[in-house]
C-alpha cells in the first residue's frame, strides 16, 4: 500500500472541509487557520474554553451573513 | 512523533494468585533494547491475573469481582500478607509506577502512583498523555493487553464503538471528537450565559426554555440510541447463537441421512452373508467337498469297481447281440436252451439305468479331487461378510447414540426463533435509523422520523413541544440550531453564533473525512495481514459497523471461529499499529490459542515486528508452538517454585511448595516442564 501519513491525511481533510465551507467566510485562509489550530490543540487535549473562544472571535468578523 | 510512547520496565507481585513476592526482571529495569519478552509459568500461577491487573492499572478502572477472585492468594503459605501488584512504566520518556493494593476478601482496592519528584501518591495519577489515551477507556487498553481466550470466545468481531474509539485514539482525534460532540456547545452555552440580557427579555426567556427542552430531547434520543444499539448487538448475539444451534441441529439432521446409509449398508452386508451361507450349505451337500482324508477313502472304494471284469451294462449288450445273431462268441449256433438261459440271465441283471449311474458316479468320483478348499474359501467369505455386518451395526449404533431426538421439531422451533430475532433486529435497526439517519432525502420521505417538527410551510417549528414526537436527531439539532440563532439574534450576537456554527460544521466535516480515510487505509492494511493468519479465505469487508467479515465468496458473516476471530483482531491491531502514532507495548496471554500451524507461523513472523515491545505470557506447553519466536526473544523468564526442578516437579516427585521465584536462565526456560513422553 502507499505510505499512509496521518499528518497529511488530517491536513488535507481540513483543507477540503474548509474549501466546502468557503462561501461562508470572506477569507478562507482564516477559516483554515482556525480549524487547524483547534484540531491541533484538541488533539493535545488542550482546547479549553478560552482557546476555543479566542479562535471563534478571530473568525467572527469574517463570517458572511447567510441568505436564509 | 508518537501520540504516546509507553514501555513496560518491571512487574511486581506480592501475594497475588500463587505468587508470594516476585519482581520481573530480577535486576534493574528491562533494557531499552529488549523487544520480545516471554514470561513462562504453569497455569494457575498468575498469567491471566497479571494481564487483568495490568488492564486496571492502564485504565484506572478497579478490578472486577472475577479479577479479585483470580488475584486472591492461593499458594501453599499460611501466613499471607497484603496483596499488591504494580507496573513500572516509561511514559513519554519519564518513569512512572502505577500500582494497586488489594483486599481480595472484601474486594477493596487502592491505586497508587509513583512519579519522579513526587514520591508515592495515593490514587491513579499517570501523566496526562497516558491518562488521555487509556484512562477509563477499557476498549482501547484491551486491544494491547490482549486476552486471546476472551477475543476468541467473542461471537461477534469488534463492535463499532471499539473500532471507532481505537481509530480516534491512534489518530489523536479523541480530543477533536469530544470538542465537536460536546465541547463546542458547552463553550457556547457558557459564553451566552455570561452575556448580559438585552431587550426582548420575554422572547429570550421563551427561546431559552425551548432550547433547554430540545437539549433534553436530544439527551433522551441519545440515550434511546445507545439503548437501541445495545439491543441490536444483543439481538445479533442471540441470532448468532440461534444460527449456530441450527447448524448443529442440521448436522444432526445430516446424521439421520448417515443413519439411513448405514442401514442400507447393514442390509447389503446381511444379503452378502446370506449368499455365502447358502453357497456353503450347497458345498456341504456335495460329497467331494468332504475333507481330503475322508474323500481319499471314498475314491479308493470306487477305484476298486474297476476290478469287475464284465460290467453289467456291457454284459447286457453282449447278451442282446448274441440273442440277435443266434451265434455264441465261440462261433457255435445257440440252441433254444442256450437262448432261454441267456434271456433268464439278462432278466436277473439290474436295470441298465442303475448300472449306467453307478459307472458315472464311479468315473466322477475317480476323477474328482477333494473340494474342501472351496469350502474354506466360502467359509472365509462368509466370515468376512459377518465381520462387515458387525462393523456396520457398530457404526449404526454410534450414529444412533449421537441423535438427541426431536430434531425436526427443534429445528422448526429454532427457525421460528431465528425468524423472530431477525424481525426484532430489523425493527431495532429501523428504530435506530429513525434516530440517527442523516440523509435528508430519507428523512423527508419518512414523516414518522420527524413527527410534528416540520410546519405545513416546510419550515422547522420553533415550538419546543412539536419536537416531542420527533425521533430524528439531525432534525432536532437543526431545530436547536435555529433556536440558538434566534437567541443569538435577540442578544445581538448573531455573527458570533454563525462563527460558532461554521467552526462546528467544518470540524465535523474534516473529522469525518479523516475517519473515512483512516478506515480505508486500515482496511487495506488489515487485509494484507489477515490472509497470512488464516486459511479460510475470510476477509475484512469494512470497519463502518465494527469489524465486518466476509467469507471467500464475499458473503457477509457474523463472527468467526476462535482462530478466525483472533486473526481478524490481530490484523486490525497490526494495521492500527502501522498507521497510528502510537508506541505501546502489546501484552498477550496465551498468544497462540486458537491459531493453527500456518497462523501460528505467520503470527511469529508478523506481530512482534509491529511492536517495539511484545510481552508474552505463556504456559510451558505453548512454548513448542512458537519456537521461532522464543529463539528471537531477548528476555526469557520462568516463574516457578523454588524447590521445583526443570522437570516441573520437586526432586522427590511431589508437588513443589517453595516460594515462586523468577528464573531468567534461558536453558531453564526452554527445558522447563517438557511434554511427557507417551507411556
Amino acid at each position: 500500500m502507499t505510505e499512509f501519513s496521518l499528518k497529511k491525511t488530517i491536513s488535507s481533510a481540513i483543507g477540503e472541509a474548509c474549501s466546502e465551507h468557503k462561501d461562508r467566510v470572506d477569507d478562507a485562509k482564516i477559516l483554515r487557520n482556525v480549524i487547524s489550530n483547534l484540531f491541533e490543540q484538541a488533539a493535545e487535549g488542550d482546547a479549553d474554553d478560552e482557546f476555543v473562544n479566542t479562535q471563534i472571535n478571530q473568525l467572527e468578523p469574517h463570517v458572511l451573513e447567510s441568505d436564509g | 512523533m508518537s501520540a504516546i510512547k509507553v514501555r513496560i520496565h518491571r512487574l511486581t507481585w506480592q501475594w497475588i494468585a500463587q505468587i508470594e513476592d516476585a519482581v520481573w526482571p530480577r535486576e534493574g529495569p528491562l533494557p531499552a533494547s529488549s523487544k520480545i519478552q516471554f514470561l513462562q509459568m504453569h497455569n494457575g500461577i498468575g498469567k491471566t491475573t497479571t494481564l487483568y491487573l495490568l488492564r486496571s492499572l492502564f485504565t484506572g478502572i478497579p478490578p472486577d469481582p472475577v479479577t479479585y477472585a483470580r488475584a486472591r492468594y492461593k499458594g501453599p503459605k499460611k501466613e499471607v500478607g497484603k496483596s499488591k501488584f504494580s507496573v513500572d512504566l516509561e511514559i513519554d520518556g519519564r518513569p512512572c509506577i502505577l500500582g494497586l493494593f488489594l483486599d481480595t476478601e472484601s474486594c477493596e482496592h487502592e491505586f497508587f502512583t509513583v512519579v519522579a519528584g513526587a514520591g508515592l501518591e495515593s490514587g491513579w495519577k499517570p501523566p496526562h498523555s497516558f491518562k488521555k489515551s487509556f484512562g477509563n477507556n477499557p476498549e482501547f487498553a484491551e486491544l494491547f493487553l490482549f486476552d486471546t481466550q476472551q477475543a476468541g470466545a467473542m461471537t461477534e468481531s469488534l463492535p463499532a464503538h471499539v473500532v471507532d474509539t481505537a481509530i480516534r485514539e491512534v489518530a489523536r482525534l479523541a480530543g477533536v471528537h469530544d470538542l465537536i460532540t460536546k465541547g463546542l456547545d458547552q463553550i457556547y452555552e457558557s459564553k451566552i450565559d455570561q452575556m448580559g440580557e438585552g431587550d426582548g427579555q420575554r422572547i429570550l426567556t421563551r427561546t431559552r426554555n425551548a432550547i433547554a427542552k430540545l437539549e433534553e430531547i436530544v439527551k433522551t434520543r441519545n440515550g434511546e440510541l445507545d439503548d437501541t444499539k445495545k439491543l441490536v448487538s444483543k439481538t445479533q448475539v442471540d441470532l448468532t447463537d440461534a444460527v449456530k444451534k441450527k447448524g448443529e441441529l442440521e448436522a444432526e439432521s445430516a446424521l439421520r441421512e448417515k443413519l439411513e446409509t448405514a442401514n442400507e449398508r447393514i442390509a447389503k452386508a446381511r444379503d452378502q452373508l446370506a449368499t455365502h451361507t447358502n453357497a456353503l450349505y450347497h458345498l456341504y451337500l456335495e460329497p467331494s467337498n468332504l475333507p481330503p482324508s475322508v474323500w481319499s477313502t471314498v475314491q479308493e472304494y470306487y477305484a476298486k469297481l474297476d476290478d469287475l471284469r464284465i460290467p453289467e451294462l456291457i454284459a447286457s449288450e453282449v447278451v442282446d447281440r448274441l440273442l440277435e445273431k443266434g451265434i455264441c462268441i465261440c462261433g457255435e449256433p445257440l440252441t433254444q436252451v442256450h437262448q432261454k438261459h441267456l434271456t433268464a440271465f439278462k432278466e436277473r441283471m439290474y436295470g441298465a439305468d442303475v448300472v449306467q449311474e453307478i459307472f458315472s458316479i464311479k468315473n466322477s468320483v475317480k476323477e474328482a479331487t477333494s473340494g474342501a478348499g472351496n469350502v474354506e474359501t466360502v467359509i472365509e467369505k462368509a466370515r468376512g461378510a459377518k465381520e462387515k455386518l458387525d462393523i456396520e451395526r457398530g457404526v449404526y449404533r454410534r450414529l444412533r447414540g449421537r441423535l438427541t431426538g426431536d430434531v425436526e421439531k427443534r429445528l422448526k422451533l429454532l427457525d421460528k426463533e431465528i425468524g423472530d430475532l431477525r424481525g426484532v433486529e430489523s425493527g431495532l435497526k429501523d428504530a435506530q435509523k429513525a434516530i440517527d439517519c442523516s440523509d435528508s432525502s430519507e428523512i423527508d420521505a419518512n414523516p414518522q422520523y420527524t413527527g410534528k417538527a416540520f410546519l405545513a410551510t416546510g419550515e422547522l417549528s420553533q415550538t419546543a413541544s412539536d419536537y416531542d414526537s420527533c425521533r430524528n436527531l439531525v432534525v432536532i439539532r437543526r431545530g436547536l440550531r435555529q433556536l440558538r440563532q434566534k437567541e443569538a439574534n435577540v442578544q445581538g450576537v448573531a455573527r458570533m453564533r454563525m462563527a460558532h456554527e461554521l467552526v462546528e460544521d467544518t470540524m465535523r466535516l474534516a473529522f469525518d473525512k479523516v475517519m473515512r480515510r483512516m478506515k480505508d487505509a486500515l482496511l487495506e492494511e488489515a487485509n494484507l495481514h489477515l490472509p497470512q493468519l488464516q486459511t479460510t479465505g475470510m476477509r475484512i469487508h469494512s470497519f463502518d459497523e465494527g469489524i465486518e467479515l466476509v467469507d471467500q465468496q464475499g458473503v457477509l458473516q457474523r463472527g468467526a471461529n476462535t482462530g478466525g476471530e483472533l486473526s481478524a483482531q490481530y490484523s486490525f491491531l497490526m494495521a492500527l499499529r502501522k498507521l497510528g502514532e502510537i508506541d505501546v507495548p502489546i501484552v498477550l496471554d496465551n498468544p497462540t490459542k486458537g491459531l493453527d500451524g500456518t497462523a501460528a507461523n505467520a503470527f511469529q513472523t508478523r506481530l512482534p515486528s509491529m511492536f517495539d515491545q511484545c510481552l508474552m505470557l505463556i504456559y510451558p506447553l505453548e512454548r513448542a508452538a512458537i519456537g521461532d519466536l522464543v529463539k528471537r526473544a531477548d528476555h526469557l523468564a520462568t516463574l516457578h517454585r523454588a524447590d521445583e526442578e526443570v522437570s516441573g516437579l520437586a526432586p522427590d516427585g511431589r508437588a513443589a511448595v517453595g516460594p515462586v521465584v523468577v528464573n531468567e536462565d534461558d536453558s531453564w526456560f526452554v527445558n522447563y516442564d517438557p511434554p511427557r513422553a507417551e507411556v
